[in-house]
């Protein structure tokens, strides 16, 4: 049996479609784990400075550095914008603000830096009272037991508070760390690799049973000494061991992706020193925790290659199929929306994606009432891994050994015969869109595309909101009208910037007490708050003097669709999905068929330019399709945002092109841009054709296009800013569109 | 018979890098059914190719079909030829109908006909239950089925048929040799086999081939007169 397992394993590891498989498992992995966004105000840099300042400091002042600092750096905020101060201590700040105020050292304005100290200083606090915490959990199950409130000793709510008391008690030696963790956190987090280890297990077993099914390579085994409960064995083995093989995987993309990023050292704490596992049960470090957690992922990936192994045999393996994607779903059902308490909350926990989850669920102690029994949910999941395993490796090697040699499975055979449309381009389309399911892949795409416009939100600062309220002001005004309010405004912040000195000083000199001066200061800043926004107009006013057919525009409208202001990603992402989707709705029409196939296909007489014509055209039409679904949703929300007012200005009215060459308006550049992109995605689309055509294999043909076409963004992703500096790929500059354009413009 | 329906091959020969596959090889097929036959390697699926023009015979070697190159002819040449290739592995992921809408397509048969023809095809070939079934669910017999329905498409002058009755059961044996017979009278029918009862119930013609070269050919009736077909075949490519 080794050897036939041996056997099944190398199908695995060793055949060619696994191996494609995984490797575009493995690109995806990469690309999802290095867009990691961090999505605090301050850089992860600040925080880890921040971070390693504080333990390098006694342990008796960390608590009021960051009180204090937090204080502080809040005080100087609500300054800058002009808002009442209201605490003493809060005008002591004032004054600092006003005489010997204190530089930003990690972050660049008082706002961010206030949130990261508010931030290190929570997570501090947190691990110091880690302590105090347990007390109360012990204190408070020795009072809850002594009173009669539940009126049952022996109640469900009674007894969960027993075990509760009992489980943290594992943990009392315990002693977390303050560190930096974000990185531990990110590993320890969900991602899409889970998804992709779901996938990939599903894929295994696909490629083991399924497809030897369809084969018919399990009629000719199913005759042999060993070719049935051996066999079934061997196969069950083989997937184990790839389960293994794509968790490895998975988690080493992830931890080289967060690694690469973040700082990883706290791996060796316990795992309550993690932000967010403060009441974790367990007496584990953070890295046994994140290994305890991979193994349960095993036992999922594991679980959901037998259920499918289970489906893919059965005799109706349409319908059993079906049923096994409708039992995943109600799992995905009945994890979210139970209620652990409920008398169905054993269903939350024996569940596989209890076992996905389990570094969720793993943060703090959980119970569930079995018949009035406080049980560990702990146990429930761990019972429902084994149950499963066993059950369903039972079931396989049952189903398998009396696969059932003349089933055809479920006919969809109809009374009534459709004859399709008689049409090449018909048939091109049908085995692009169905057989290859390019339909899904432009679903997705357009769902994508849809859902990135939307949640697409530009940062407005206050000097934007300032800048939008004069434009308003001026809208109708002429150019010299214009001037004059400038002028005025000036002159304005001027005297205030003068009354507020005067006031200063008569505060100093006990003229004026600090309420009024409070009081009237406060009023001063809510007025000089406009004048950055007023020097930025000032600015644009000085430049459509020298350059009469620039105006005043906008800018926040538009720089979105510009993808300026370090907004390059945004527009690289949008390529790699363009690109992506080409490739997988044009390789299939263009991809080497079989020489049988060839032949019955040479020997027509529409079987040689007019195919090709054919092909050609739904290749066009396809990368016009994948252009509109990448591209329609931002073009839709350009045109309900920027006025036409905006787009009829020359674009040397942004400050990004004010040494642009060309004489064109903002409009005719979109025109331009979502003309080049359209372009380049025919491009695209005629390069992956042209390709598949002239390579003579389609493993091969599908790596070259992903090559050529896919792996120049993935390596901005990964690389960054100084791959974008290659001037050697063309297509990448072209297909985003905005840099191409920035480049032969400026 | 008019000129126009024969198909001519003079002097046809191919030759592989190791192999001369065909020899200088010389007939004329009227209107009728001929059956080759012959042992692996023979020369039978690179006869077939070459006059399906689907491989370039040797220099000097000449395919006509009513007088004419059928280089030359071209896609007019095509437009009369069915072709049904020896292996069933083709278009796994098309129904049997859209398969046939495809290669209706392909052979630029108008809508209307193109869904008379289908459906009638697919009930004389007793393939209709299974019309919408994807062919690589198909059984060997379904699939050779559906591939000389598609040959059939068209209604075709010259129709290559290699290996038609290749795993099929005996019923549909029946079927398959009953349709070729019924559709012979004006067309040209080439067919290869390696079951010897077939050609021997329907070929007009017989032509035996071995190592690329005729060994014997002529009339079935006359050809047949004597000794039946197994103990020509024997005498012919039998171990001595």
């Amino acid at each position: 049996m080794m050897k036939i397992s041996l056997f099944e394993t190398k199908k695995l590891f060793i055949g060619k479609e696994p191996m494609i498989f995984m490797l575009i498992m493995i690109i995806m992995s990469v690309f999802f784990n290095t867009r990691q966004q961090w999505e605090k105000l301050y850089s992860y840099d600040a925080y880890a400075a921040l971070c390693k300042d504080v333990l390098l400091m006694e342990s008796e002042g960390r608590n009021e550095f960051l009180s204090e600092n937090a204080a502080r750096y809040e005080a100087y905020h609500s300054l800058e914008l002009g808002e009442g101060i209201l605490t003493d201590n809060d005008r002591e700040f004032m004054e600092e603000y006003n005489k010997n105020r204190k530089d930003l050292v990690y972050t660049n304005n008082y706002w961010f830096e206030a949130e990261l100290f508010g931030a290190v200083k929570k997570q501090y606090e947190i691990i110091e009272g880690y302590n105090d915490r347990l007390d109360e959990i012990f204190k408070r199950a020795e009072n809850l037991s002594s009173v009669s409130v539940f009126g049952n000793k022996n109640s469900f709510e009674m007894k969960n508070i027993r075990s509760t008391a009992e489980a943290y008690k594992n943990v009392m030696g315990v002693q977390p760390q303050f560190s930096d963790t974000v990185g531990v956190k990110y590993l320890a987090g969900l991602s899409v690799n889970d998804i992709l280890l779901i996938v990939s297990a599903v894929f295994g077993a696909y490629f083991l049973v399924m497809k030897e099914r369809i084969s018919g390579a399990l009629h000719i085994v199913a005759v042999t000494k060993k070719g049935k409960l051996p066999l079934a064995l061997s196969k069950v083995f083989a997937l184990f061991l790839w389960c293994i093989f794509c968790t490895a995987v998975f988690f080493a993309v992830r931890l080289t992706a967060v690694g690469a990023k973040y700082d990883l050292s706290a791996a060796a704490l316990p795992v309550q020193s993690v932000e967010g596992y403060i009441n974790c049960p367990y007496p584990v470090s953070a890295a046994e925790y994140i290994g305890l957690w991979q193994i349960f992922k095993l036992i999922a990936a594991f679980i959901c290659s037998l259920l499918f192994s289970l489906t893919f045999i059965a005799k109706r393996h349409i319908l059993s199929v079906c049923g096994g994607a409708s039992l995943i779903v109600a799992e995905i059902v009945l994890f979210s929306a139970v209620d652990s308490f409920s008398i169905f909350g054993v269903f939350k926990y024996f569940n596989l994606f209890a076992l996905l989850d389990f570094s969720e669920i793993g943060k703090t102690f959980h119970t569930v009432n079995i018949f009035g029994q406080s049980v560990n949910a702990f146990i429930i999941i761990s019972a429902f891994a084994l149950l499963f395993i066993v059950l369903l490796t039972i079931a396989f090697t049952i189903f398998f050994s009396n696969f059932d040699l003349n089933c055809q499975g479920i006919s969809f055979d109809r009374k009534r015969l459709t004859v399709p449309k008689v049409s090449i381009f018909a048939g091109e389309m049908y085995r692009s869109m169905i057989i290859n399911f390019g339909a899904v892949v432009l679903l997705l795409l357009s769902i994508v595309s849809t859902y990135n416009t939307v949640n697409d939100f530009v940062i407005y600062e206050p000097i934007d909101r300032y800048y939008e309220q004069y434009l308003e002001r001026i809208k109708d005004s002429s150019l010299e009208q214009v001037g004059v309010m400038i002028s005025k405004e000036e002159s304005f912040f001027d005297e205030c910037g003068k009354r507020l000195n005067r006031l200063s000083s008569d505060l100093n000199n006990g003229t004026i007490t600090s309420n009024k001066y409070f009081a009237a200061a406060t009023s001063l800043r809510n007025e000089l708050v406009r004048a950055p926004a007023l020097q930025l107009l000032k600015e644009q006013y000085e430049y459509i003097c020298q350059n009469p057919e620039a105006d005043f525009v906008y800018y926040k409208k538009v720089e979105k669709y510009m993808n300026l202001n370090d907004r390059e990603a945004a527009g690289i992402k949008s390529v790699l999905y363009m690109q992506l989707s080409i490739i997988l709705t044009v390789c299939p029409i263009f991809l080497k068929f079989s020489s049988e196939e060839n032949k019955l296909i040479s020997s027509t007489p529409k079987g040689g330019k007019k195919l090709l014509l054919t092909r050609l055209f739904a290749t066009l039409l396809i990368a016009l399709t994948v252009f509109l679904c990448v591209d329609l949703p931002q073009i839709v929300s350009f045109a309900s945002t920027v006025s036409l007012k905006d787009l009829s200005a020359a674009i040397q009215s942004l400050v990004p092109f004010r040494e642009a060459k060309a004489d064109i308006s903002i409009g005719n550049y979109f025109i331009l841009l979502y003309f080049i992109r359209f372009a380049a995605a025919e491009i695209s689309a005629l390069t992956a054709a042209a390709l598949c055509t002239v390579i003579k294999n389609k493993a091969a043909s599908y790596i070259v296009c992903s090559c050529l076409l896919v792996l120049p963004e993935i390596l901005y992703f990964l690389i960054s800013k100084s791959f974008s500096g290659s001037k050697s790929y063309w297509l990448f500059f072209f297909a985003e569109g905005n840099m191409f354009l920035r480049k032969i413009m400026l | 018979m008019s000129s126009e329906h024969i198909l001519t091959l003079e002097n046809v020969s191919k030759h592989y890098k190791t192999k001369q596959a065909l020899n200088s090889f010389k007939y004329e097929f009227k209107t009728g059914i001929y059956g080759l036959l012959g042992p692996n390697g023979a020369g039978k699926s690179t006869l077939m190719n070459i006059i399906a023009g689907l491989v370039k015979a040797d220099k000097y070697s000449s395919v006509l079909y009513g007088g004419t190159e059928t280089d030359k002819l071209g896609k007019s040449y095509r437009s009369i030829l069915g072709y049904m290739p020896q292996q069933q592995n083709v278009f796994g992921d098309f129904t049997g109908v859209r398969f046939l809408s495809y290669m209706a397509a392909l052979k630029g048969i108008p809508q209307k006909e193109a869904k008379t023809q289908i459906t009638d095809l697919l009930k004389r070939l007793d393939l209709t239950d299974a019309a919408n079934r994807r062919l690589w669910g198909y059984s060997g017999g379904m699939k050779q089925r559906i591939l000389l329905a598609q040959a059939l498409l068209g209604e075709p002058k010259i129709l290559i048929l290699d290996e038609p009755t290749a795993g099929v059961d005996p019923k549909q044996r029946v079927i398959i040799k009953n349709l070729i017979k019924g559709i012979s009278e004006d067309k040209t029918v080439l067919f290869s086999t390696h079951i010897v009862s077939d050609i021997e119930q329907i070929a007009d013609e017989i032509i035996f081939l071995k190592d690329g070269n005729i060994v014997q050919s002529g009339k079935a009736a006359e050809l047949l007169s004597d000794i039946d077909l197994e103990g020509l075949y024997m005498k012919h490519f039998g171990d001595r």
